[in-house]
């Protein structure tokens, strides 16, 4: 078994409020059904707060790539038997739509 | 909080908590921003939609979503004040308060403070129902400001196309703008012909939801909700409450909403008074809208809303179709046609009579009505007349008007229950 990491990327479509509680019901039903126990973590990242560190004295605020909407506002840790099924779990996940996935395999240490 | 349960968490949600929120928050907003400024109202919306939608997957639900909800729109709103108070203006009796970094969060904490929450509300609504705009403006402008519906939900709900409901709305926004339309609760003798155009709008919007069927029965539903949590709001308001008027259509949404699951069947059919199962009224909902019929009765005249509330009050009560009081439906439906003559309401008396004195009696009636332009094409007339005519035991007349029925009803829930009607009288 291997491990995936999903990066969240907003491409923030118009959403209804209506839209946004169904996507919440169907997130927990992907959760639930479609990765059935292979979900290891997750969160949200905030996106005001972000630093980009050069060097030890340079920090930049905002740095040049962060263009809000194409942040990485948050990620997704799960198990998964190969990129293949890594995949195919990622393609059902409700945040597609409003969300952009990065799916990344973690390497394993030897 | 990556280890709860999202499944549970999820599931935990009220019902449209996010459309009812969204209601709230645009209120609110627009009370600080302005009307002119909804636009900049609906983006902070969204962009707390979306906030929730990620947070929420991924952090899990908070404790408090509603509270969640109004402290990252609040947050929102003071950085946007702060960034953009040299370029724009807000609202204009607290446009300077917001200007100075020393009041603008406290002058913003107390808006969001709950009695300032209800009282934007009714500025909203009062905004919305305007007499200004046409009224079908208004019902879209309401469901969609006030009732957090997307564009598409709107034209489902008002059936109509999704640019007619754009074009509708921007025209209504626009048409505020140019006449200045203040963002307030209207007082002194304003507020009585103000508050009629609000209650209008409550209305058509609940028989809109209570009468239509369509394909889309989850639509119709919310629409009697949305209805009913306007109305309430109405009667939580100081100034708004001492209107007897409002009891009286909260008393008839009530009364009507108790019959909703009844009168549907598992196949999304209509089913009729008579062949509906009186258990499956909501007795709470009943018991609420007499007590709210009760309390409309203070005022100096009854009005249409009292007098369809009592219509209802009278199906609601009676333990069977038998035992209904079809003389006291009687003279509502009298004084119901002295107040607003309509030949829908004739119809109905003429229904109300064949119950009261037999069906040749009606049979007379309706005929009456068949010269009647609004009547002529409408299929109840021909179906109230096959179900006489059935009575009287005239079975090839009976099958002749319902057939006519058939041909002029609109919707398929209609026509399916005629199609019965067919068969069982055949």
């Amino acid at each position: 078994m291997n491990q995936f990491l999903i990066l969240v990327r907003g491409k923030y479509h118009e959403i209804s409020p209506e839209e946004t509680q169904k996507s919440l019901a169907r997130f927990g039903e992907w959760v639930q059904k479609t990765l059935d126990g292979r979900y290891v973590a997750g969160a949200p990242l905030e996106n005001d707060d972000a630093r980009l560190l050069r060097s030890k004295t340079e920090v930049l605020t905002d740095g040049p790539f962060l263009e809000s909407k194409e942040m990485i506002s948050g990620y997704m840790i799960f198990n998964a038997k190969d990129l293949q099924e890594a995949i195919e779990l990622t393609a059902k996940c409700p945040l597609l739509g409003q969300y952009e996935l990065e799916v990344r395999k973690l390497k394993p240490m030897m | 909080m990556s280890d709860q349960d999202p499944d549970q968490r999820v599931q935990a949600l009220v019902d449209h908590l996010f459309r009812h929120e969204a209601g709230k928050m645009v209120a609110i907003l627009t009370r600080i921003f302005g009307f002119h400024n909804l636009a900049l109202a609906e983006d902070v919306l969204q962009d707390t939609l979306h906030q929730a939608l990620k947070d929420w997957c991924l952090g899990g639900i908070p404790d408090n979503p509603s509270g969640w909800l109004m402290v990252v729109a609040k947050r929102k709103a003071i950085n946007i004040i702060r960034r953009e108070k040299h370029t724009r203006s807000f609202a204009s009796d607290m446009d300077t308060l917001l200007r100075s970094e020393w009041t603008t969060s406290y002058t913003i904490d107390q808006v969001f403070l709950p009695e300032e929450i209800k009282d934007s509300m009714l500025r909203m609504i009062f905004t919305c129902c305007h007499p200004a705009l046409p009224i079908e403006a208004q019902l879209a402008l309401t469901l969609k400001t006030l009732c957090g519906f997307s564009i598409e939900e709107t034209s489902s709900a008002l059936l109509t196309s999704e640019s007619n409901i754009s074009k509708r709305l921007y025209r209504a926004k626009e048409k505020i703008r140019s006449e200045q339309i203040d963002f307030s609760v209207p007082f002194g003798s304003h507020l009585r012909q103000r508050l009629d155009a609000v209650l209008l709008v409550i209305y058509l919007l609940f028989n809109e939801g209570y009468s239509t069927t369509s394909d889309n029965p989850a639509i119709r539903k919310d629409l009697c909700l949305e209805a009913m949590r306007l109305v309430m709001l109405l009667t939580e308001s100081q100034a708004t409450r001492d209107y007897p008027p409002v009891y009286a259509l909260v008393a008839l949404i009530c009364l009507h909403s108790a019959r909703f699951d009844a009168r549907i069947d598992d196949e999304n059919n209509l089913v009729i008074l008579e062949d509906q199962d009186r258990s499956r009224w909501d007795k709470d909902l009943i018991a609420q809208g007499i007590q709210f019929l009760a309390r409309s009765a203070s005022g100096e005249k009854a009005t249409t809303y009292h007098l369809e509330a009592a219509i209802a009050a009278e199906h609601c009560l009676a333990p069977d179709l038998a035992s209904t009081n079809w003389e006291r439906i009687f003279n509502y439906y009298t004084a119901l046609e002295e107040l607003k003559p309509s030949s829908v309401v004739q119809l109905n008396l003429a229904i109300v009579t064949g119950k009261k004195d037999g069906p040749e009696a009606a049979i007379r009636l309706l005929h009456q009505l068949e010269t009647h332009k609004a009547l002529q094409h409408y299929y109840l007339l021909y179906a109230s007349l096959g179900e006489f005519y059935q009575e009287t035991g005239d079975a090839p007349k009976a099958r002749t008007y319902f057939q006519k029925a058939l041909t002029l009803a609109k919707t398929p829930a209609i026509r399916t229950l005629l199609e019965k009607k067919l068969i069982r009288h055949a």
